[in-house]
């Protein structure tokens, strides 16, 4: 199969361009500065002369007040790129696969959510990312939308923002406490074990709509940044703090994890967050 | 009451400054010229100084076409600059009222949509007016979002849409003997006059906030609708319906697009039938020599 991976210098893209090129695919990928998503033009043109069967689309505008404050940048890169990048596919007979995120619900349900689940996003960042997922999927019809959560995975993380493990590991350098959010919680989601299975997947003819994948289980922001330093023998205290739903300039969902039903359904699930984040913190130093 | 109004050219804005004077309200009506909306500093500006009891945003990019080519554009009307308005609206303590659309749901129910039933827009326009929908109950706790179908209105009707449905089907009646309609479309529809005086209504009396469907009652074909259109003024001009589901579309359309007022008929507020709210608009046209 051929496949074509937008933003393959993310955390995801990047595990998910080593598994491509590992199995028996063909792949073309593009970083952001090769082809921004927002170049309607560029973006068709390289869609039809790479002609691909599936095309993965990484690229995000991530969580930050900066978005919060420049809705027309945010919404460019989270939904109105798939007004083109869905059309192209749909001519092309492509299948798309786009990654949203946990922040397209409110989090006041109290439990996981499931597929079924209505959003209901509380921030232009969750509401750019509903609007992609509506986009992608009444745009081509073979559309797989893969929602998941806190991905973290790397040696360097994302790009624009590292990620959530780094970057308290980083703080705790120079800090012998630390306060975490408490009340926020979530399924955060090691990189590797999301682009096993979405490689899983996505070659399935039977996969089309809204599936939910992160590492099963959930906790707190606070509970999560324990663990980490546990994991790697760091004795920095997490403070937990309730912040009531706003931390890093934006309004968050209180309860946001996700639920894979769909997938399981199929056979395909992830391991447990724990068991994700022991194998980063090994492989951050095994690499590092 | 003081009630601040952007958009006030369409043929809902028109509707309210018109009915307004009947309930008591004081009306500062904005054309686009006068505020852009999507200006932010602007919109709070103007609000803090006019400190409206409400604001009702009857503005809106809703050609469906454009809406496609110009899927920003539509954003930055239907969205970030409903969201100023909300935003704005509630930090001046103001009710705040945005007008929505069937077109947020698919139309697979083949039923009157309720105004609780689970949304799913199939193109730019509808998640445009459904992501509208969502920041203004974010940022309101006084929000009405209205939602409405088959608007007609005034005498000249939309001057975007360069009328209105009615207008277009007596248009066509002036210079031809027949004219095709799709049949696939089943849709409620609501005399702009209505609309404004429900939205009144509900201000006045403080309904509690939230999703009201507001058309009149009933619902059709647009077949049949342009069918009575053509009964009423005793017009010559045959009407042929023609299905046109089959045919490649660039975007995709719900076929079923009547809505319930649930929400307002609980309050006691009700609209009258379809047949009866297109009847008084043709009076009204003849009246004004429109027609």
């Amino acid at each position: 199969m051929k496949l074509l991976v937008l933003a393959h210098t993310g955390q995801l893209g990047k595990e998910l361009c080593t598994l491509i090129k590992s199995g028996n695919h063909e792949l073309c990928s593009f970083s952001r500065p090769e082809l921004d998503i927002t170049d309607h033009d560029k973006v068709r043109q390289t869609l039809e002369e790479c002609a691909p069967d599936i095309v993965i689309n990484t690229a995000a505008y991530h969580a930050t007040p900066e978005g919060e404050n420049n809705p027309s940048a945010l919404f460019g890169v989270n939904a109105l790129s798939l007004v083109n990048i869905a059309r192209t596919c749909k001519k092309i007979n492509a299948r798309l696969i786009t990654f949203t995120s946990d922040y397209v619900f409110d989090g006041r349900l109290g439990r996981p959510y499931r597929e079924d689940d209505m959003p209901h996003p509380i921030q232009y960042f969750g509401l750019s990312k509903y609007v992609g997922e509506l986009i992608a999927l009444n745009y081509n019809p073979d559309t797989i939308v893969i929602r998941t959560s806190g991905v973290y995975g790397g040696v360097a993380g994302s790009q624009s923002k590292r990620n959530f493990v780094l970057n308290i590991m980083n703080e705790s350098k120079s800090k012998s406490v630390i306060d975490v959010s408490s009340e926020q919680i979530v399924s955060p989601t090691f990189a590797y074990d999301l682009a096993i299975a979405t490689m899983d997947l996505i070659v399935r003819k039977d996969a089309h709509g809204i599936y939910h994948l992160t590492n099963t289980g959930y906790c707190s922001w606070a509970e999560f940044s324990s663990e980490i330093m546990k994991l790697s023998g760091i004795t920095t205290q997490i403070r937990p703090i309730d912040r009531k739903g706003e931390s890093g300039g934006i309004r968050r969902p209180i309860f946001s994890a996700l639920e894979n039903t769909k997938a399981k359904a199929m056979g395909i699930d992830l391991p447990p967050w724990k068991d994700g984040l022991r194998r980063y913190i090994e492989y951050l130093k095994r690499t590092l | 009451m003081k009630l601040m109004l952007v958009g006030s050219t369409g043929q809902i804005g028109t509707a309210i400054l018109h009915h307004a004077q009947a309930f008591g309200i004081s009306v500062s009506a904005f054309t686009k010229a006068q505020l852009d909306i999507r200006d932010q500093v602007a919109v709070k500006e103007t609000i803090a100084r006019i400190r409206p009891d409400a604001v009702v945003n009857a503005s809106g990019y809703h050609v469906l076409p454009d809406c496609e080519k110009f899927p920003d554009k539509a954003f930055e009307l239907n969205v970030y600059a409903v969201k100023n308005l909300a935003q704005c609206s509630e930090a001046a303590g103001a009710r705040f009222v945005n007008y929505s659309t069937d077109k947020v749901f698919d139309g697979s129910v083949n039923a009157p949509h309720t105004e609780d039933e689970p949304t799913n827009p199939l193109q730019i326009y509808g998640i445009s007016k459904l992501a509208g929908e969502i920041v203004t109950h974010v940022q309101s706790s006084r929000a009405y979002t209205i939602r409405t179908c088959g608007v007609y209105g005034g005498k000249s009707g939309s001057r975007i849409k360069k009328g209105n449905f009615v207008l277009y089907i007596l248009k066509e009646a002036r210079s031809k003997k027949t004219l095709e309609v799709s049949s696939d479309q089943v849709a409620s529809f609501v005399n702009a006059a209505d609309l404004a005086e429900v939205t009144l209504k509900l201000i006045t009396q403080q309904a509690a906030p939230g999703i009201y469907h507001v058309v009149n009652d009933g619902y059709d074909s647009w077949v049949n609708f342009a069918k009575e259109i053509v009964r009423l003024t005793g017009s010559a001009l045959e009407i042929i319906p023609v299905d046109r589901s089959k045919e490649d579309s660039d975007f995709r359309i719900p076929g079923f697009q009547a809505l319930a007022n649930i929400k307002t008929a609980a309050l006691g507020i009700t609209l009258t039938s379809w047949q009866d709210g297109l009847h008084r608009y043709i009076d009204y046209l003849k009246v004004e020599h429109a027609i």
